[in-house]
């Protein structure tokens, strides 16, 4: 890439860019663009640094008077906060493994058999055609059967993000694998190794920038769901929910806090991975 | 050496099967439980349905799924559409940071920007206090019942999801052959005419695919209306199912409107690809 | 010594043996099975019916007795040119001095000479293909099994490697199965060659026997570039020696002096037409007492640096002919074969007549 990534379909018109009218009118498309992304995160950062009274303020401020970290303080202080933070972080830990994990074993299935990847395929969206509702709701039963529903190590909800992203980390290693020519699996074949030897030495060592870009896709996944932990994750908290009812119960400061710390490692993996985003976010992404 | 091609097709099978059975038995099972919860009564096995039926805020529920999704639908492409055209017709760094913002909303986690959108849209937030130095009393942005808080919804959500449509529709403009465009030029046509004659058309097959797969995850719309009104704002039908589970206390009726909704989605999902498949736009499911 | 009976994946009824210590070329133009008839013996694909020996025992798990060299080399690109050559000694987990040893050795009888800790993609087309011969070495197997190694190389680079092998099959007397499309390799490498086409075997033997004496038309017309020129000929009456001409099937050359030597010089008294395959390179200007004689209109002639390619037309058929003076296009002049560089095909069977 040559510095900017900014995609480009070879042939638009020419005549577009030498018209004046066309210009401006890029200009102001792309300075709405610029603002419509930046004005609400500034927003929220200048609400997490600034003092209580500036955002209760009416009109509320839109430049900062005096700077505060009080928030971010509170945000780690806070047992509440902490605890969500951490338990968000392991229950995003475990998902990632386990949807890669599970997603890559299906991915390699469906490269090396036609009939299981149309197989694969249609699961994949029938799962899409989900109303996550009408799982959640008939799941906290079946959670509590099983001792974890609202469990203080998140385990019950790990498991439905992990489920949730096998087809993201499926159809990212898929191509992967499908580029693979069968002759190597077949030299190493005949050079002796088991189809599990095969699997690990040959195909997964050429899948690592795909499997690592699974993890982390799925990570995200987790660490952003909102739904799910709120509806199964009642009193152990993770950061989503928590960060609900501090919006509609509690101070701007520390709500806002709490979305910062939230959206700060979101924010830099999605803008880090974004040429391997443009596969993966039509296949994956769900409500 | 048939027990090796054997042994490959069992570990195939396996490495099938595992992801499948996990995904199964967390997804697939309590949603069939939930279909079977919907059925049980004291009386007839159709009356949790027939309550749900007779409900006016079930269809109440049903026309916010149906105008959010269709609303949130028309922004997201067009603004998409308008996204990818300009945004991929230039060089230079200007571009390039309009293309990581062009990005951002779908990035920063949902509920954060959920949040955000209350400070903006609540009745003391920033929108209102914008509007105030034009002079324009605060507006009813999220105030539950009312036309402008289906607006309001419909805004954020599409602002959450235009740079996936983009997206598409930027891999989908680079599918367009350059000549195409040279030759209309030669050919005298114009910017307009290039794009409704040209653009458009062998964009179609994508827009459609997109469409269909937006509108499909539209419809499952939950988290946005409760959190920006609550359960009884801006209701759809997923947001009055938790309603009767948690607040209500009817699990069973719960879950016929859930299941209703999975009915609404799939017949959805079967006339869109019927229409891909009309246009024989369908290569793999 | 390996034996091959069977059917199955596009080849039908093939039977074949090959001795131990010999380079046998299976050739023949794309698709014609032999790929196939190569993975058979391998063990990637299994035959229908029939069954595949090695040193005379029908062989199941036979990984430890092939090897192979895949036409793409087939290398792990994430591993060094070493770990590559090492693999098949890890999985069997031999301890690391022997492994080292191993593969110095296959390395010298590969011929390789690179620094082993870089990974195929650094490498070029010919190293990668050494490296893929040491792989196959180092396991010590019976049969050397090469799918058409040589083809994804360039011109030179694969006459040099082509010599190669053959040194090395000779150097070392192992049984090698070697498979190509290219009609020149089979003759310069093979012990012995089979010709396929459509997943059947239509000759088997020596490189001298097929060139000089193929059993049918098809191998006639595949070894030997440029290919052999087949003529329709119409043979003479049992009455008398007298041709006739007709315009589809023009006869023998009238050249009463030759007439009856043709005629005496093939062994059956058949009538009707026949099929006349002379090899461009027998054609000269040379008239001798047992030549047949042809005239020859000349259309074009090629200067190729070894001599002349010339096309020309005889009784209304065209043919090629290597000569080494050139004529004038447009010109006509006889050309000579001798009798015994004639071959005749039954045109109904396409098989040689004898």
């Amino acid at each position: 890439m040559n510095g900017s990534t900014v995609i480009r379909p070879a042939g638009q018109p020419r005549a577009d860019l030498k018209s004046p009218w066309a210009a401006l009118a890029r200009i102001i498309i792309e300075a709405l663009v610029v603002l419509g992304a930046a004005v609400p995160v500034y927003l929220l950062i200048k609400q997490a640094l600034t003092p209580e009274l500036e955002s209760f303020a009416w009109p509320p401020r839109w430049l900062p008077h005096a700077l505060t970290l009080a928030h971010l303080e509170g945000v780690f202080e806070l047992a509440e906060l902490r605890s969500a933070l951490i338990l968000s972080v392991a229950v995003a830990a475990v998902a990632a493994v386990a949807a890669t994990a599970l997603g890559t074993m299906l991915a390699y299935a469906m490269a090396r058999r036609e009939s299981l990847r149309q197989a694969g395929m249609a699961g994949v969206t029938a799962a899409r055609l989900l109303p996550m509702i009408a799982v959640a709701l008939p799941l906290t039963i079946v959670l509590i059967n099983l001792g974890l529903y609202d469990s203080a190590s998140g385990m019950g909800l790990a498991l439905i993000h992990a489920a949730l992203a096998i087809p993201t980390t499926a159809l990212t290693t898929y191509g992967v694998f499908a580029a693979i020519p069968p002759e190597q699996e077949e030299a190493a074949f005949l050079d002796g190794a088991s189809a599990l030897r095969i699997f690990l030495a040959v195909d997964v060592p050429q899948a690592k920038a795909a499997i690592a870009a699974s993890l982390v896709l799925s990570f995200i996944m987790s660490w952003d769901e909102f739904a799910f932990a709120l509806l199964i994750q009642v009193t152990h908290r993770t950061l989503p929910p928590l960060l609900y009812y501090y919006t509609v119960f509690g101070d701007v400061g520390s709500a806002s806090a709490l979305a910062l710390v939230m959206l700060v490692p979101a924010l830099a993996v999605i803008i880090a991975l974004r040429p391997m985003l443009k596969s993966g976010l039509v296949a994956g992404t769900q409500r | 050496m048939k027990s090796d091609s054997r042994r490959m097709s069992l570990t195939l099978w396996i490495f099938a099967g595992l992801p499948t059975l996990f995904v199964l038995a967390v997804l697939f099972a309590p949603a069939v439980q939930g279909m079977a919860l919907s059925f049980e009564h004291g009386g007839a096995p159709v009356s949790n349905y027939a309550a749900v039926l007779r409900d006016k805020l079930f269809w109440r529920a049903v026309a916010g799924n149906l105008i959010i999704p269709a609303g949130s639908l028309v922004v997201e492409f067009i603004i998409g559409l308008a996204l990818a055209l300009t945004l991929s017709a230039r060089n230079g760094r200007i571009a390039a940071i309009a293309d990581v913002a062009a990005i951002l909303p779908f990035a920063i986690p949902e509920i954060v920007l959920l949040a955000i959108a209350r400070y903006i849209f609540m009745p003391r937030g920033y929108l209102n206090g914008a509007l105030r130095l034009l002079g324009i009393g605060p507006l009813p942005w999220l105030i539950p019942r009312s036309a402008l808080s289906f607006a309001t919804v419909i805004v954020v959500d599409a602002w959450h999801v235009t740079p996936v449509v983009m997206l598409i529709i930027v891999a989908g403009l680079q599918t367009i052959p350059p000549e195409l465009y040279e030759a209309a030029r030669l050919d005298g046509a114009g910017t307009l005419a290039t794009f409704r004659h040209i653009t458009l058309p062998m964009l179609a097959p994508a827009l459609l695919a997109a469409l269909v797969l937006r509108g499909i995850d539209a419809l499952r719309i939950f988290s946005t209306t409760l959190v920006l009104t609550g359960v009884e704002g801006v209701p759809v039908i997923s947001t009055y199912a938790y309603h009767l589970w948690t607040d209500a206390q009817q699990p069973r009726m719960a879950m016929a409107a859930s299941v209703l909704l999975a009915l609404l989605i799939v017949v959805t999902a079967l006339v869109g690809l019927l229409a891909m498949r009309r246009t024989t736009l369908l290569r793999t499911v | 010594m390996t034996r091959r009976f069977g059917s199955g994946g596009g080849i039908s009824d093939v039977s074949l043996s090959v001795e131990s210590g010999e380079l046998f070329v299976l050739v023949g133009p794309s698709g014609c099975g032999k790929s196939t008839l190569l993975r058979l013996i391998a063990g990637l694909e299994y035959p229908e019916s029939g069954e595949i020996r090695i040193g005379g025992q029908s062989a199941g798990d036979r990984r430890d007795l092939i090897a192979m060299v895949f036409q793409n080399h087939a290398l792990y690109p994430h591993m060094s040119a070493f770990d590559n050559i090492a693999f098949p000694l890890r999985l069997r987990h031999t301890p690391k001095p022997e492994i080292e040893r191993k593969v110095a050795e296959a390395v010298g009888l590969a011929a390789l000479q690179i620094d082993l800790a870089r990974r195929p993609p650094e490498l070029s087309g010919g190293e990668r293909q050494r490296v893929a011969l040491a792989r196959a070495l180092i396991r010590q197997p019976r049969v050397i099994l090469m799918d058409e190694p040589l083809s994804s190389l360039d011109a030179q680079l694969r006459g040099r490697l082509r010599l190669e092998v053959k040194e090395f099959q000779r150097r070392t007397g192992r049984t090698i199965i070697y498979v190509t499309h290219d009609q020149l390799e089979a003759l310069t490498l093979g012990d012995r060659i089979a010709v396929m086409r459509a997943g059947a075997l239509e000759q088997v033997g020596s490189p001298t026997d097929v060139y000089q004496h193929p059993a049918n038309l098809f191998v006639a017309t595949f070894i030997g570039q440029p290919p052999m020129n087949i003529l329709r000929c119409r043979l003479p009456q049992p009455s008398g020696p007298t041709q006739t001409a007709s315009e589809h099937a023009p006869a023998l050359p009238p050249a009463l002096e030759i007439g009856d030597k043709l005629a005496s010089a093939m062994p059956f008294g058949l009538s009707g037409e026949v099929l006349l395959g002379i090899r461009p390179e027998d054609l000269s200007y040379n008239s001798s007492s047992d030549a047949a004689a042809f005239e020859a209109s000349f259309r074009r002639v090629e200067f190729i640096g070894s001599g002349f390619l010339a096309y020309a037309t005889v009784a209304g058929q065209e043919i090629t002919a290597m000569l080494d003076q050139p004529v004038e296009p447009g010109r006509t002049r006889w050309l000579y074969a001798p009798l015994r560089a004639l071959h005749f095909f039954d045109p109904a069977t396409e098989r040689r007549l004898d």
